[in-house]
């Protein structure tokens, strides 16, 4: 059986920590990864025009320098001229 | 436990375990996926595993006491409305995006920590005139289950194949 207050508590919890900055990440970075997962087929690199012109239509500044950075260090992925 | 249907392509071999589905229109989340009614996963097959031209259905039971039943349980289906409400209007406040049900779902497991959650039951309406005997009613609910856990799957076997 589900305990259904512990998981609403839960969750309550969660959002209570949650900021603009934090929920906008998390979002922007899911999209991010999907976007990714989407344009890439057996090749590993992908424009970095493509790149900016597609994050660019979803998120504002902040997130595109920040995921830029991640995507270049931490998912392997080279981003060509 | 409840009896389920899990629909893949035909493959040289058998399944012995479902596959999970990590595609980014799983609506419902990283799962495996299984139809309640055996109609629906033939329709399954027939439209979305064509790959090889055939498709296969596989029986399973599933532990669902650690499921939420947002079908059949009025309890939790009121209890899911009113957490997904709570955290898209949150999600749209502070980011002003709307999120997708499959981020929503993402969002409960992942950041809610919703780890006693074994999986969801959910339904939608189907899409075909063909499953519908009463002109403009849609009076059948096409219900499928994501299990998050592999354990709550059991005595999966091979029940038919057919073409597409």
């Amino acid at each position: 059986m589900l305990d259904l207050k512990l998981l609403e508590e839960k969750l309550d919890a969660a959002l209570e920590k949650e900021t603009n900055a934090s929920l906008t990440e998390w979002l922007g970075s899911k999209r991010l990864q999907s976007y990714l997962n989407k344009v890439l087929s057996d090749s590993r690199t992908i424009s970095k025009q493509k790149v900016s012109f597609e994050i660019s239509t979803y998120f504002n500044d902040i997130i595109v320098n920040e995921e830029k950075k991640v995507v270049k260090s931490n998912m392997g992925y080279d981003l060509a001229a | 436990m409840r009896r389920m249907y899990h629909t893949q392509e035909k493959w040289k071999q058998r399944l012995t375990e479902p596959i999970k589905c990590v595609r980014e229109d799983a609506w419902l989340g990283e799962g495996y996926y299984f139809w309640d009614d055996l109609e629906f996963a033939h329709e399954w097959g027939r439209t979305s595993k064509k790959r090889t031209g055939h498709y296969e259905i596989y029986e399973t039971e599933i532990n669902t006491d650690k499921v939420l039943d947002t079908v059949f349980n009025e309890e939790h289906y009121n209890f899911w409305l009113k957490q997904v409400e709570k955290v898209a209007k949150i999600i749209v406040k502070k980011t002003g995006l709307k999120a997708t049900i499959k981020e929503i779902n993402e969002y409960f497991v992942n950041r809610g920590d919703w780890n006693e959650v074994d999986g969801i039951m959910f339904q939608d309406i189907p899409q075909n005139m063909n499953f519908i005997l009463v002109e403009g009613l849609w009076y059948k609910k096409r219900i499928q289950l994501v299990a998050y856990k592999k354990e709550i799957i059991v005595n999966f076997s091979f029940y038919i194949e057919n073409n597409c």
